[in-house]
């Protein structure tokens, strides 16, 4: 049982499946000529972004608006952190103000995971990214928007969505580019995993944790674990994938000596011209953006790829309705995420009677 | 009755038992068939008329009435969906479930939308799905069709058509389906 | 916490009843301390001076005092977290008559005059400090600190406190201590490898997203040292080891003779790398915690001897640095009060073998035998602990003398406890509190210090 959303690791199947069965609603809820629901009238939402990331503060700021909760923003550069206040008095100051919900952001792995420790009843503490660790609303996105591309939603079939389960099964997706230092990269695999996919890491062996065959299976469940494998080329793999998830590659990890050069890794594991011509006919592209053309992808494949092979538009909308998704769960329906622990709680026990048996 | 209220109405996750048969399948779509009817002389005719029914109950009575509308008119009606848990105002109070699909593909400015349920009972339901339906254009009129008006009306809300009235107390719980409607209540 | 009444100076204390384990053996007898020495070892119930003051020791373990060759006293420079005062206290209710004071404070132990102020300030506390001094000067990495000065006046532990990167000065280092009968201390560990990293490298780390420090990173230190070690014949100490193939590296040095001795820190003996799954900073460490098969090698080389010393690496912070993030929050432990505790009721370590870890062989190596880990015989000194090997306790309700917080053992029920301490002859802390202030110890002290 969590009230909170640090990874996707600690749902199981089930809740990222209700996630994304609940994003469906709130990507129709987008659609309407006015985007905005009550269901979170009288919540504030706090985010509180100790590493500046306009894109997820946006996403999150807007899901809370459609939500029509309160959004609080808090940035570390206008607060007192850099006096020398500590991260618990940090978050402690702005719990006090009244919250329901708190996105935190911040540069170091764990920050959200020692914040939910130090939440009161109540308050649900959303990771939006933290170090290397996790980005859990970024993996429901890009798992949510892969689901929709290849099983479309169904439409004006009253009842058809019962059979409509959310699933990437028989998908082989290559997670490409700088994965040891990837929050996205983690999400996803455990998204993607969970939701049955197979996996292909394809990255240098700089840019993978040192033992990456020990960290999978230490990491997911056995049965996940036995789906991903591991790749150094690119070439290798390419004409297998149904999905290329392209990471941006960091100029600083040039710096840190951890490839050759750019034009290398281009050679090597770019999404080129050349290799945009052997993709499978039905393959898509995805990345988390902000994308370095002429690194992860050439501008020219960008360009000429049909829109809906390259999907990191629909990343960036589907981004508001899994957020809205994650805010309604957690701080909306009155119960909390099913989790790898323990079965989802049947209702609150202050449930009051109310209208049953219609309106 | 559908499932979503099961799991909706206390005690949660409780089974229902039936106690009285109230309408048999005959007579549900007899009740129907008079509705329609009633949809059609109230409207004089079905011109800008569109159905949208609430789910999870009153979208197999939306439909049905769409068809009988077809059968007695000649008109196809435009048919919606609404899911209105998230313009509950007991959101937090109970657990909220928002699977099900709202799929209105049209504008509703100038349209007189009949709302269909198959239970009126607080009117909660209702004035959640006025305001939902707002948020999807202005309509000219909004218009309410059940099955069962079981009283107990916590808003001023009436509905327009009605098919059948029908008494009970609070611990009472109504099912209602095409095959027949049931009075009983819930057990754990 | 309730003081104890003090026995006043001059009076004769007996410890009754108790087993003394020594490393000739056990036996059960009584103990006599009188004017700061043990004045008699008698058969067990032997008549004595009514007037004595008398600790029952019946069903406990009497050994010598304890030495830890690793605590942080947090002065100078860091009295927000721990002071000598506080420290010494926690040594003492702990089970330590003596603790090795790390020289890396702000400004760093690198001269004679901080020498006499440390030496100064640890007049009159609840255990004995012995000063150890910086290699480098102003723990800098560059150049030899004046050893041969601070030899003179006695110091024989040098250590920067963490890794000498600087191989060709670690060399000189131990050349120049030779002499000296210094032990030069470094822990191992290689800075381009990730040495300052907060985690060990592994799944766990790549897991939770955090950089680590591969166990060659250890390795390769302690192989290099081990080396100058050997070239020099210089005496070298590896401080707080973590690693497996560490754990090989010493043994088969000392099997060849070469003069290195080795330590662990006690918290080492417990936990790995997954405890620090959700990111409590408590569970950050210095050396990084590794694997469970490390852990297993780190608790071997302390049972075949390899090992030589258990260590507290009593590490004080004050109490908001362990609310920063995982990777920036200090390393460490505050652990005097819990160490001899967690190493006394380890379920796979021995009474005699914690006893040789904790006092004897670290009173060899600091050569300060007459202030812990010495023979119980008439005429030593008398720096005793009597030990409860079956008394569960948990640090939360005892509650806890020392400034630091930053313990993962609150309420972790321990199985071993110190029943009594006594320093120089004077009984400075019983059944879990302090025995008379700073104050009045004070004068009971002079020159129990070095």
């Amino acid at each position: 049982m969590s009230v909170h959303l640090l990874t996707l690791g600690e749902l199981d199947t089930q809740g990222i499946s209700e996630l994304l069965s609940l994003t469906d609603r709130f990507v129709e809820v987008g659609r309407r000529p006015i985007p905005r629901v009550p269901a979170l009238r009288g919540r504030t939402v706090a985010t509180l972004f100790f590493e500046e990331s306009t894109r997820t503060r946006l996403a999150f700021e807007t899901a809370a608006k459609r939500l029509s909760a309160d959004v609080l923003n808090f940035s570390a550069a206008s607060s007192s952190l850099a006096k020398g206040e500590s991260l618990r008095d940090t978050f402690e100051t702005v719990q006090a103000m009244g919250i329901h919900a708190a996105v935190v952001r911040h540069r170091s792995a764990g920050v959200p995971a020692q914040i939910a420790r130090w939440a009161d009843d109540g308050v649900s503490i959303l990771n939006g990214g933290d170090g290397w660790h996790a980005h859990p609303t970024q993996g429901l996105q890009d798992a949510y928007t892969l689901w929709r591309h290849f099983s479309p939603m169904p439409h004006g079939q009253p009842g058809a969505e019962a059979a409509d389960e959310p699933t990437l099964a028989g998908l082989r997706i290559g997670i490409v580019g700088d994965i040891v230092h990837s929050r996205v990269a983690r999400s996803d695999i455990e998204a993607y995993t969970a939701l049955g996919a197979g996996i292909v890491l394809v990255a240098p062996p700089t840019l993978l944790p040192a033992q990456p065959r020990d960290w999978i299976d230490c990491w997911l469940p056995a049965d996940a674990a036995k789906r991903v494998e591991i790749s150094h080329g690119l070439d290798d793999v390419l004409d297998e994938l149904d999905v290329v998830g392209l990471l941006r590659c960091q100029r600083e990890r040039m710096a840190d000596g951890l490839i050759g050069s750019v034009p290398e890794y281009v050679a090597r594991y770019g999404l080129t011209a050349e290799r945009a011509q052997r993709l499978r006919p039905d393959a898509v592209i995805t990345h988390p953006g902000p994308m370095n053309r002429g690194i992860e992808i050439a501008g020219a494949v960008f360009e000429d790829l049909a829109a809906n092979r390259v999907l990191v538009t629909q990343q960036v909308s589907h981004g508001v309705a899994a957020r809205m998704a994650v805010l309604f769960r957690l701080i909306g329906s009155g119960t909390a995420l099913p989790s790898a622990d323990g079965p989802p709680d049947a209702a609150p026990s202050e449930a009051g009677p109310a209208g049953g048996g219609g309106a | 009755m559908a499932d979503r209220e099961r799991r909706m109405t206390p005690p949660y996750g409780g089974v229902f038992v039936a106690r009285t048969t109230i309408l048999d399948s005959s007579g549900v779509h007899r009740a129907l068939t008079r509705v329609s009817h009633e949809i059609i002389e109230r409207n004089e005719g079905l011109d800008n008329v569109l159905v949208v029914g609430l789910q999870t109950g009153g979208v197999q009575i939306a439909l049905r009435i769409v068809r009988l509308l077809f059968e007695i008119d000649g008109t196809d009606v435009p048919f919606g969906t609404l899911d209105v848990a998230m313009h509950r105002d007991d959101i937090g109070l109970r657990p909220v479930m928002a699977e099900a699909v709202t799929d209105i593909p049209f504008d509703l400015d100038g349209m007189t939308v009949v709302l269909v349920d198959d239970v009126l009972y607080t009117g909660r339901t209702i004035r959640a799905a006025l305001d939902a339906l707002n948020d999807f254009g202005r309509p000219r009129a909004v218009q309410l069709a059940v099955v069962i008006d079981r009283g107990h009306r916590e808003l001023p809300i009436r509905p327009d058509f009605v098919g059948k009235n029908l008494p009970t107390s609070r611990e009472e719980m109504v099912d209602v389906t095409l095959e027949g409607v049931l009075l009983g209540e819930m057990r754990k | 916490m309730a003081e104890q009444q003090l026995p006043a100076a001059g009076e004769m204390l007996v410890l009754a009843g108790g087993e003394i384990v020594e490393r000739t053996g056990r036996r059960h007898a009584d103990i006599t301390v009188l004017d700061g020495q043990i004045a008699a070892v008698d058969p067990p119930g032997t008549n004595r001076n009514g007037s004595a003051h008398v600790v029952d020791a019946s069903g406990r373990v009497v050994a010598a005092g304890l030495v830890d060759l690793f605590s942080r006293l947090g002065e100078p420079g860091n009295e927000e977290a721990e002071t000598v005062a506080t420290a010494t206290a926690a040594a003492a209710l702990g089970g330590f008559t003596a603790v090795l004071a790390q020289p890396d404070t702000d400004p760093p132990l690198d001269r004679l005059g901080q020498l006499a102020e440390l030496r100064r300030n640890a007049t009159g506390r609840h255990c004995a400090v012995i000063a150890a001094a910086t290699i480098t000067a102003d723990r800098a990495g560059k150049r030899l600190s004046p050893m041969a000065e601070l030899a003179d006046a006695g110091v024989r532990w040098f250590t920067d406190v963490g890794p000498l990167a600087d191989i060709g000065l670690l060399r000189r280092a131990l050349q120049y201590a030779g002499p000296l009968s210094g032990t030069v201390s470094v822990r191992p560990a290689t800075a381009h490898l990730g040495g300052t990293a907060a985690m060990a490298e592994g799944a766990v780390s790549a897991r939770m997203g955090l950089a680590g420090e591969p166990a060659a990173s250890e390795e390769l230190s302690a192989s290099a040292a081990i080396g100058v070690a050997r070239l020099t014949g210089g005496r070298l100490h590896l401080d707080r080891i973590s690693a497996a193939r560490t754990v090989e590296l010493v043994r088969a040095a000392k099997a060849e003779g070469i003069d290195v001795s080795a330590s662990v820190a006690a918290e080492h003996l417990l936990f790995v790398d997954a405890d620090a799954d959700s990111y409590d900073t408590l569970m950050r460490a210095e050396p990084p915690y590794r694997t469970a098969l490390d852990r297993a090698a780190l608790i071997a080389g302390v049972n075949d001897r390899t090992i030589d010393a258990v260590v507290s690496g009593h590490s004080p912070v004050p109490p908001q640095a362990k609310d920063l993030p995982f990777d920036e929050a200090p390393p460490g432990v505050a652990a005097l009060e819990t160490c001899a505790a967690l190493v006394l009721g380890h379920p796979d370590i021995s009474v005699e073998t914690a006893l040789d870890a904790l006092a004897w062989r670290p009173a060899e190596l600091a050569s300060a035998t007459q202030l812990g880990g010495g023979a119980i015989e008439p005429g030593q000194p008398a720096n005793l602990v009597v030990f409860d090997l079956d008394r569960p306790w948990t640090l939360a309700e005892r509650g806890s003398v020392s400034m630091a917080r930053n313990t993962p053992h609150r309420g972790r029920e321990l199985g071993a406890m110190a029943m009594a301490t006594v320093v120089a002859g004077h009984l400075v802390a019983a059944d879990g509190a302090l025995c008379g202030t700073a104050g009045t110890v004070a004068a009971l002290f002079a020159g129990n210090t070095r």
